[in-house]
């Protein structure tokens, strides 16, 4: 039953601020994902977190209780590093027992913790195994097996998946998963892959910059987002650069930058801003037949990816697009088509000053 | 055009196979020649005469056990002072290591003659040492403190430690940080991770520059010489004595064959030793 609350986090090296007066509160039993481009602070707050970076003011608290100057043993963190840096001289077995080890509980009892947790990622057959004998994805459980299994009050990981090609990758945010919802344990993940982010967390904070720029749950940050870059960094869209002309009750009226093509977004911005248009490629609708609202345009590149297929479509009035083909339709590469998004899929952010 | 180099590299290489040989391999045949004959007036016959004059030679087998202990005393001592050196320059702030690094730089740039005339100083009668021992009152009179094997093992300490530190760093370095990290987020105390982990996975590589360390202390002969004063008769300066003084090349040849067989059959079984535990760790024991 752990609740981590930061606040007013601030870490500078040197000259540079590496997190910027940072404010995050998280409940107990929730995954939430750090998320931005390298840079952005991430790792530097979960080092905080985990007692390795000492923050250069702001509090960092675990149930009410300030740990910000506690060195790291005794924090009660687990950690899984994005190398796994399971002790290479060591047994599966001895690596997950360590922390056990230097916390004084007796052998018999160790063992008996030390296999449970293995057993729970999978991994109780290979205890007696050195790292270098193991597959990456076996080191993986292995590193989250020796992080849970001295109870932390957080789980924290970097980058867990760092490591792990794209196939493991998705197996192993599934494992994960289940066993920190097993677990019932607080954990923290900080990654720079936003599929990742979206299919594992509670709760994805987005950042930029050393501070938070946006947070929430996954799906409403993807479905609305309130900045540019939100909308950009999760999942795939296209920015259409436009001014907006007026707008009421959740609704704007804007025209394209360059091409002063109007059309209608949701979002609430005022008349005069100098706005961007996210459009997600499941929102633009390409057919065939034009209909009041289309746009033409042509198809120039057709990307098959399995489950869908993406459309590159250039158009006059709103330059190029990323589009979604329909099922069952087939658009190859210089077709006409016929462009159109209903307003709710088209929304209106402020444009980014960078 | 690869090809081509290759050719140029293989006929490049030639000449320095030829010093090698004539200067290196061939003196060396004749110095083993050397210690298994004897020449006569009219013949040369061969022999193990040597090997036994230098087998059941009081002086020689004392000379001998001199050398191994003084290696070992240096090798073990300057692995363990090289090691901890080492450790704070790859681990510590840039200030101190390159404090650290910048002194083992200096030392290597002096004499080892230089240095050890310098112990001489520090370590006479009525040298800075003994004077503070004594008007701190922690003895009564001026210790014996030069002249004897200890004095030949802080030279040879001395200079083999910056060594050792210079060639141990790679090796700690290319240790994650983040490994002792880890065990600290455990719950293990700083030391407890150099003990449990950082020691355990460098050791492996530790040793062979350990040994090198030895083997070079074995053939030192002017450390011994001039913080001996004649009272450290290692293996060096009988070789010096029988070729030099005596010149009988025979017997020279035969106490420099007899501490290379030595020296190397402890290296081998170091190698073993090592080898063997590699082996046991593959094989998934502890």
């Amino acid at each position: 039953m752990s609740t981590l609350e930061i606040e007013k986090l601030r870490i500078v090296y040197g000259k540079y601020v590496a997190v910027d007066g940072l404010d995050l509160t998280i409940p107990h039993g929730q995954l939430v994902s750090l998320l931005g481009p390298s840079g952005s602070g991430k790792t530097s707050v979960l080092r905080a977190i985990g007692g390795y970076l000492p923050p250069t003011s702001g509090t960092i608290k675990v149930n009410g209780r300030d740990i910000t100057r506690d060195p790291p043993q005794v924090r009660d963190m687990g950690m899984v590093f994005q190398n796994f840096l399971l002790f290479p001289h060591m047994s599966v077995l001895d690596n997950v027992e360590f922390g056990l080890r230097m916390r004084q509980v007796s052998r018999a009892e160790r063992r008996r913790r030390a296999m449970e947790t293995l057993d729970m990622v999978r991994m109780s057959a290979f205890a007696a195994r050195l790292p270098f004998q193991l597959s990456g994805g076996q080191q993986q459980r292995v590193a989250l097996a020796r992080a849970l299994v001295i109870r932390p009050a957080i789980l924290l990981m970097d980058e867990p998946m760092g490591a792990l090609d794209a196939k493991l990758r998705a197996e192993a945010q599934e494992e994960i998963r289940a066993v920190q919802k097993e677990v019932g344990v607080t954990a923290i993940l900080v990654t720079h892959d936003q599929q990742e982010a979206m299919a594992m967390s509670d709760r994805i904070v987005v950042m930029r910059d050393g501070a938070i720029l946006e947070e929430g749950e996954p799906g409403r940050l993807y479905r609305e987002p309130r900045t540019a870059f939100t909308a950009e960094f999760l999942g795939t869209t296209t920015l259409l650069p436009v001014e907006v002309l007026g707008g009421e009750g959740g609704r704007c009226r804007v025209r394209h930058s360059t091409s002063k093509h109007e059309f209608l977004a949701t979002g609430d911005l005022r008349a005069g801003e100098a706005a961007s248009v996210s459009l997600r490629p499941e929102e633009i609708l390409c057919s065939h037949e034009a209909t009041a609202d289309s746009i033409a345009g042509r198809v120039t590149k057709r990307m098959f990816y399995g489950v869908n297929t993406f459309l590159r479509v250039e158009t006059s009035e709103a330059g190029s697009l990323l589009a979604l083909e329909a099922p069952g339709a087939v658009m190859g590469e210089g077709t006409g088509v016929h462009v159109s998004w209903r307003s709710e899929g088209a929304r209106v952010l402020p444009r980014d000053p960078s | 055009m690869i090809g081509q180099d290759d050719k140029v590299l293989r006929v490049g290489l030639l000449p320095l196979g030829f010093f090698f040989c004539l200067l290196f391999v061939f003196p060396l045949g004749m110095f083993l020649w050397t210690s298994f004959t004897v020449k006569t007036d009219t013949s040369t016959v061969l022999t193990l005469q040597h090997y036994v004059d230098v087998l059941t030679s009081d002086s020689a087998r004392a000379a001998l056990v001199t050398t191994l202990l003084l290696s070992v005393v240096t090798g073990v001592v300057s692995l363990l002072l090289g090691y901890l050196l080492a450790y704070q320059v790859a681990r510590r702030g840039p200030v101190l290591s390159k404090l650290i690094f910048m002194a083992a730089i200096a030392s290597l740039f002096t004499s080892t003659i230089a240095r050890a005339l310098g112990w001489r100083v520090l370590l006479a009668y009525q040298g800075p040492i003994n004077g503070v021992l004594v008007g701190l009152g922690i003895v009564s009179e001026p210790l014996q403190l030069i002249n004897n094997f200890t004095a030949v093992a802080i030279g040879m300490i001395h200079i083999q430690t910056p060594i050792v530190m210079l060639a141990l760093i790679p090796v700690i370095e290319a240790l994650p940080k983040d490994l002792e990290r880890a065990a600290i987020g455990l719950g293990s105390s700083r030391w407890r991770a150099f003990v449990s982990i950082h020691l355990p996975i460098t050791w492996r590589n530790a040793v062979p520059i350990g040994l090198l360390t030895v083997m070079a202390t074995a053939s030192y002969f002017t450390t011994p010489v001039l913080l001996g004063g004649g009272r450290v008769d290692v293996m060096a300066i009988q070789i010096q004595q029988a070729s030099q003084v005596l010149f009988d090349f025979g017997y020279a040849a035969a106490l420099s064959v007899v501490l290379v067989a030595v020296i190397g059959v402890i290296a081998f079984l170091v190698f073993l030793s090592t080898n063997w535990r590699r082996g046991a760790a593959a094989r998934g024991g502890s």
